[in-house]
Formats: C-alpha cells, sequence, structure tokens
C-alpha cells in the first residue's frame, strides 16, 4: 500500500491501470478498477465491507446484463463480498442511469451500461442527470460488434454494391432501427450520411423485430447486434455487408468494416462498459496518476489487499 | 472469462480508464451532433 500524498488516501499501487496492456482479461482489468473504486473511499485497505450494488439499466438477460453479471460474478468471488444487481429498465436506459445518480458517491454503486450512456445525452432533452459530471467512466467489458444486414435474395455482391443501388433509386431504400434514438438508429445514419445516399428510416420495437423485417423483406437493411442476427447469418437467411464499427467482429472474420469497405468515416461503435460515481473518484484518479508513488506492474504486485489472480 | 463474454457477444476492449474516460467524451459530442444533423429524438 502506499499512501498517497495529495489526499492522504492509502491507495495500492497495483490500480495503475495505465498498464493494462492487451493480454489482460476483461475480468482482471474490472477488478484492478474496482479496486480503485474502494480505494477512493476513506478507508481503502477495509473496501469492500459491504455489497456492492450493481445498477443494470435494461433488463435482466439482455446483452449487457449478462456481459455484466458474467464480469462481477467473478468480481465478487474475488473480493469477497456479494455485488448486487438491480435491474432498472425502461425510457432508453435513463431510469436506471437516474437511479444510480442518485446514489452515494461512497464507492459501493456501480453502473453497468451499454454506450446508450453517450447516446441519452443527445436524444433526451430533460434528463434529471449529468451524464459526464454524474458518472465517471471505468473502464468497458466489452465491444458489441453491429453487423449491416440485407436479405440476400437482393443479390449484392458487397458494401459498394449495395450503396451503388442506394444511390440509384433515391429514398427509396428504408432501413429498420430497433426503436428511434437507439444505437442502430445512429449507426444507420452515420453509415448512410457517410456513404452518401437516402435512405427512410422504419423504427421497430426493438432489435429482434427490426431483424424481422429484413427477413421479411419490409425493410432493406438493418444495423443489427451481432448476436441477434448471428443464427440467420449462419443459416444463410441473412447476408453481412459490413461491421460498423471500427474493428472486425471475431464471430464474423471475414466482414470487412464499413471503412475497410471503402467509405471514411463511417464507423460506429457499441459497446458495454462500467461507471462508477463522480466526485470521489475523480480526486482520487487525477492524484494518482499525476503522482505515481511506485512503478508496480499490475500483475506481479502482492502489495494490494484485492490481489487478482487472472483467469487465463 | 473472454470465451464467456464472447458467447454474449461481446469482443475484448482494452482501454485504459483515460481512454475510456475520453471516449465517452467524444462519442457524447459525436452523438449530439448526429442527433442534431439527422433529427433524432428518442421515441
Amino acid at each position: 500500500m502506499t499512501r498517497n500524498r495529495a489526499t492522504g488516501v492509502r491507495t495500492s499501487a497495483a490500480i495503475r491501470v495505465g498498464k493494462i496492456t492487451a493480454s489482460e482479461t476483461l475480468g482482471f482489468a474490472a477488478a484492478l478498477v474496482l479496486t480503485a473504486l474502494g480505494a477512493s473511499t476513506a478507508a481503502a485497505q477495509d473496501w469492500p465491507t459491504k455489497a456492492i450494488r450493481a445498477i443494470v439499466p435494461l433488463t435482466a438477460g439482455s446483452a449487457t446484463d449478462m456481459i455484466g453479471r458474467t464480469v462481477l460474478d467473478q468480481l465478487s468471488q474475488q473480493l469477497g463480498q456479494p455485488i448486487v444487481v438491480e435491474n432498472r429498465p425502461g425510457a432508453g436506459n435513463t431510469i436506471g442511469m437516474a437511479t444510480a445518480a442518485r446514489s452515494d458517491a461512497d464507492g459501493y454503486t456501480i453502473l453497468i451500461n451499454s454506450s446508450s450512456h453517450t447516446i441519452v445525452p443527445a436524444t433526451y432533452g430533460n434528463l434529471p442527470f449529468d451524464t459526464l459530471r454524474d458518472f465517471t467512466p471505468v473502464i468497458p467489458l466489452g465491444n458489441m460488434p453491429t453487423v449491416l444486414v440485407v436479405s440476400p435474395s437482393k443479390g449484392y455482391k458487397n458494401l459498394a454494391d449495395f450503396v451503388a443501388a442506394a444511390k440509384a433509386k433515391p429514398g427509396l431504400m428504408n432501413y429498420s432501427t430497433a426503436g428511434a434514438g437507439n444505437f442502430s438508429h445512429f449507426a444507420s445514419e452515420v453509415f448512410r450520411r457517410a456513404a452518401g445516399f437516402q435512405a427512410v428510416h422504419v423504427p421497430s420495437k426493438g432489435a429482434p423485430e427490426a431483424l424481422m423485417e429484413v427477413l421479411a423483406d419490409r425493410a432493406d437493411f438493418f444495423f443489427a447486434p451481432l448476436i441477434v442476427a448471428l443464427p440467420f447469418l449462419k443459416d444463410g437467411r441473412l447476408q453481412a455487408l459490413a461491421v460498423s464499427g471500427s474493428q472486425r467482429a471475431a464471430a464474423l472474420p471475414d466482414v470487412p468494416t464499413t471503412v475497410e469497405a471503402g467509405f471514411p468515416n463511417s464507423e460506429y461503435n457499441f459497446w458495454v462498459g462500467m461507471f462508477g460515481r463522480r466526485r470521489r473518484l475523480l480526486s482520487f484518479w487525477t492524484s494518482s496518476m499525476r503522482k505515481p508513488a511506485r512503478r508496480c506492474k499490475i500483475r506481479p504486485c502482492r502489495r494490494s489487499s484485492h490481489a487478482w489472480a487472472p483467469t487465463r | 472469462m473472454q470465451e464467456k463474454l464472447a458467447r454474449l457477444g461481446a469482443d475484448p476492449m482494452t482501454l485504459t480508464t483515460s481512454a475510456f474516460e475520453k471516449l465517452v467524451q467524444t462519442e457524447i459530442s459525436t452523438n449530439m451532433k448526429i442527433a442534431a444533423a439527422a433529427g433524432v429524438k428518442a421515441n
């Protein structure tokens, strides 16, 4: 343990997250940061002394929920305290976000959110919280690939072929989304504008419904969550033209990103991440990063009371 | 852990906390611009 001169807070040198390398597992990284969450409280060496509350602003069983639970389960075992997941779905994640924003900034409440986190400030006029001020981004838990799917019956050879067809009949193409203001809506608009074609938005209730629109030939394309589209890609009922993010999907190594397929500035990423509450974390992080008291690589460091053995 | 997450559709995303914080800030301002340009509002 080292004592931070600025704050007088005892912290573990093992939380120097700037040292995280690509080889570290997600859970490992998350654990380090949770240690940091606790370290921001007055008695860092005693953290956590009670259950940690994790708010998920989406339904139990959603991708965000299941990813969060997978990481938190392991984290809970490591920390020796329960992490109690509370699902607070509704209003584009803003109900759960508001619940988390009202919680104490004592290191015992975290928020597991999708990247809708960065969308709601743009789509909701009157939020009861300030997304930047009330939450501290802690760490991403995973990238969620989004795939541009079309019906194979259209016979598009590739993404350029699809865009050429869209340009040839301006405004006649339509696209489904999992709802107005959903990330699939943003991904579609970013791509459409970067590629330079017109298309009509037909919002659905959710991702499975939006996928049905393409399967039933009522919509020409949909930027679908990979996990929802994958079974239909495997059995050939849908065709994947591109992945929206800045990296390819591990499950679809042959499908290019929209940028690789020739459309610059068309990427749109979707992810799941962990957030903390703002105030205490901010002072902790800024002081600990400004003054690294001791150089200690994450894994060999045995000084942390929460030393985490990475699982491989 | 990675395998479990992969089954849930998540690919690894390795960012430091400060890089993640920057990403969140950038995305919020980008999404503001997209929403304004495309007239996107929540349901």
